[in-house]
């Protein structure tokens, strides 16, 4: 296709969601132009294979690995006061899909619909039902592993790769939440346990963080991508960071400006029909900079709902030794990185709580590791402390748990008086806090953790019950943008169009009502799969 | 505060370190036929400093069947690790001093056990630079080949076409 020629279609960012529109639509013969803020990672660059000391050599000699993530220098935000939102941003092609932790789980009914049930804002517009279909066929397509389970909180698939076995902290966790009352599963991950659509299975190197050279896990910039650009309908263009979407006089999206990264130059390329998928809190920034005679309060916004309602999760890390494993003859407990399990939420509709929504628990990895920073946490020093970190080592179990945030209207993104960037685009300030309900989850997710924890008999290192991580570090914004039944109170419908403005889509996780307990890319994937066909129909109907 | 380096000793370095392969014959531009393994030139300590360091690091973590964190260039690693970062290197050099005015240096080696345990059982600065020493010391040794490989017997960043996961009968 050469530049310049008209696109039907043109998609904001190349993650998850936009690497799916943007492939979705080419092959139906959709011309499609993505514009993403970065520029392809090498995987040929990337450090997957060094050791922890080879690693510091190359630093000493001045070399750095592909920096994935968006520096605070470059694109700064704006938090309240105490209330540091740590956000990771990924502007190149890919977006976090280079970095991300792979768990793929699938939302149920239970969570679409809660809203309805407990009475806290909206409900999903659309059910597992609609949606079943896509997690099918986003299983095949980019390969995940797990198990047969299937779970009221956690529906099945008939397409899971073979699942990596269980590490033997794993096995002991699973065997002492039993004892708690609780059902570990096998963990999902999209992460290929076969050779899979050109791409070499997992070799178990352990070191999925760094990027993975052989793309054996689900990587848009290598899964979607290529496959997109074969079919000839699709154009990308590198270091475009987009400003503002503008409207014509019905109305509707006609244009997209973006300047380029490093010179600064703008550029507006005509769009007949737009795709916003920057992920949540960068798309809901261009949103709300598009203002116009028809938008004054951004581009779909008539409801007011765009910018607020921002939902992600929190999280703890509790490090623990099984007794069983002290001391042992150490193994390669690398796997496929992070945990082979995981803890579905339990509680069932009804249960008598004093919060809600809920909380599933992840392990990530166990046993021998990279590092033995766990050895901060241990006391003393010299020969003994020497020998304490060697039988420590690897006995390592980690309890993880993730519990849902409730969305509110006063946790929000907004760009009214904040400075612009130096492209002259106002920056965004993330306004952010957790209430009661998060925290009295907090102290179930804690009880939950001790439970098997206790039943292991596991020795804990020093905690203090009621901490969290730092917000966002569960890297699931959600809500700004969100979809619903109802145009006064949400912005998307259950295709995530806009409901004012026909020819806008919004497919990241901005469009999620609810940000639930789970990892959201797996649904991200099935959306933009199921919100892409809708365009494309539509299209071919002449509504859009 | 500890002796800076001076320009005197930057010299001598420097001259030691020239003469070294002039001495030994090598040529302006040949491959040395002899490696010459220079002493480290701490950046961010001064010598005497970068000594106790070096001094420090071996107690927390000192050689058994195994080297200690001194021979696994641990002092290099924190001396490096500070670079650029002013609050750190503040708080480990207030530390080192404060260390040192307790007599550290002319202490046999009983006693430096001693003054470091009450270092680690301290509150405030004292006790902040033990942990923070402690917490560099770990970072550093632990992702050595001699701490990570040798002495904890990782094993991973390989290629293995299947993980079976646990087999361990006990266990299942």
């Amino acid at each position: 296709m050469a530049r310049g020629t008209d696109y039907d279609v043109v998609v904001v960012g190349s993650g998850a969601s936009g690497g799916m529109a943007a492939w979705n639509l080419a092959r139906k013969g959709v011309k499609v132009l993505i514009l993403d803020a970065g520029s392809k990672f090498n995987r040929g660059d990337f450090w997957t294979h060094l050791s922890p000391w080879q690693e510091r050599e190359r630093r000493r000699q001045g070399k750095r690995p592909p920096q994935f993530l968006l520096s605070r220098e470059e694109q700064p935000y704006e938090w309240v006061d105490d209330r540091y939102f740590d956000l990771w941003r990924v502007w190149g092609i890919g977006g976090k899909t280079n970095i991300w932790g792979r768990v793929s789980l699938r939302y149920s009914d239970l969570n679409f619909s809660e809203p309805e049930r407990d009475g806290w804002e909206v409900s999903w517009p659309f059910q597992y039902k609609d949606i079943a279909p896509y997690y099918d066929n986003v299983d095949r397509l980019i390969g995940v592993n797990g198990g047969d389970d299937d779970e009221p909180w956690l529906p099945g698939s008939r397409y899971h790769m073979p699942p990596p076995g269980a590490r033997c902290g794993e096995v002991l966790l699973k065997k002492a939440a039993a004892s708690a009352g609780r059902t570990v599963v096998t963990g999902r991950r999209a992460v290929i346990t076969r050779d899979h659509r050109g791409f070499a299975a997992c070799h178990h190197c352990g070191a999925c963080g760094k990027g993975c050279d052989t793309g054996s896990f689900f990587n848009s910039a290598d899964h979607l991508l290529p496959f997109a650009m074969e079919t000839g309908n699709l154009e990308i263009v590198e270091n475009a960071v987009v400003g503002r979407v503008f409207v014509n006089d019905e109305g509707l999206a006609s244009g997209v400006q973006y300047f380029d990264r490093y010179t600064g130059k703008e550029h507006v390329v005509p769009a007949k029909r737009v795709v916003m998928a920057a992920s949540c809190v960068d798309s809901t920034r261009i949103l709300l900079n598009s203002k116009s005679r028809q938008y004054p309060n951004g581009i779909g916004n008539g409801s007011g709902v765009i910018g607020n309602y921002l939902c992600d999760q929190v999280r703890f890390h509790m490090p623990a030794f099984a007794p069983q494993l002290m001391g042992r003859a150490t193994s390669n407990d690398d796997g496929i990185s992070g945990g082979h399990i995981y803890l579905p939420r339990f509680d069932k509709p009804g249960d008598k709580r004093d919060y809600l929504r809920g909380y599933g628990v992840q392990f990530w990895g166990g046993g021998c590791q990279s590092n033995a920073s766990f050895a901060k946490k241990l006391p003393g020093f010299g020969l003994d402390f020497k020998q304490s970190v060697k039988e420590h080592y690897p006995a390592l179990i980690q309890l993880h748990p993730y519990g849902e945030v409730l969305p509110r209207a006063s946790n929000r993104i907004s760009v009214e008086g904040t400075p612009s960037d130096r492209y002259g685009v106002p920056l965004f300030r993330i306004e952010y806090d957790i209430g009661d309900n998060e925290r009295k989850m907090i102290e179930a997710m804690y009880d939950t953790a001790e439970e098997i924890l206790h039943e292991m008999k596991a020795e804990v290192l020093p905690y203090k019950r009621g901490e969290i991580d730092k917000f966002g570090s569960a890297i699931h914004e959600h809500g700004t943008c969100r979809m619903g039944a109802d145009p006064k109170r949400s912005a998307l419908n259950g295709f995530c169009q806009m409901h004012e403005v026909k020819n806008m889509f919004v497919v990241d996780g901005s469009a999620f009502p609810t940000a639930t307990e789970k990892n959201p890319t797996l649904t991200i994937l099935a959306m933009a799969w199921r919100a892409s066909d809708y365009l494309a129909e539509q299209m071919k109907k002449g509504n859009v | 505060m500890l002796d800076q380096p001076t320009r005197r000793q930057a010299l001598k370095t420097a001259a030691a370190a020239t003469a070294l392969p002039v001495a030994l014959g090598v040529q302006a531009g040949a491959a040395p036929l002899v490696q010459v393994a220079t002493p480290y030139a701490p950046r961010n300590l001064a010598p005497a400093e970068f000594r106790l360091i070096t001094a420090l690091v071996d107690m927390i973590i000192p050689s058994s069947e195994t080297p200690g964190a001194a021979a696994a260039g641990v002092d290099r690693y924190i001396d490096e690790k500070i670079s650029g970062d002013d609050a750190r290197k503040g708080k480990i050099r207030d530390g080192l001093t404060a260390i040192e005015r307790a007599g550290f240096s002319s202490l046999d080696a009983e006693k430096r056990v001693a003054l470091l345990t009450e270092f680690s059982e301290a509150e405030g600065a004292r006790g902040e630079f033990f942990q923070l020493l402690k917490d560099l010391t770990i970072d550093g040794y632990y992702s050595s080949e001699i701490g990570l490989a040798q002495e904890l017997g990782y094993k991973g960043n390989t290629f293995l076409k299947e993980f079976t996961g646990c087999t361990h009968e006990e266990h299942l």
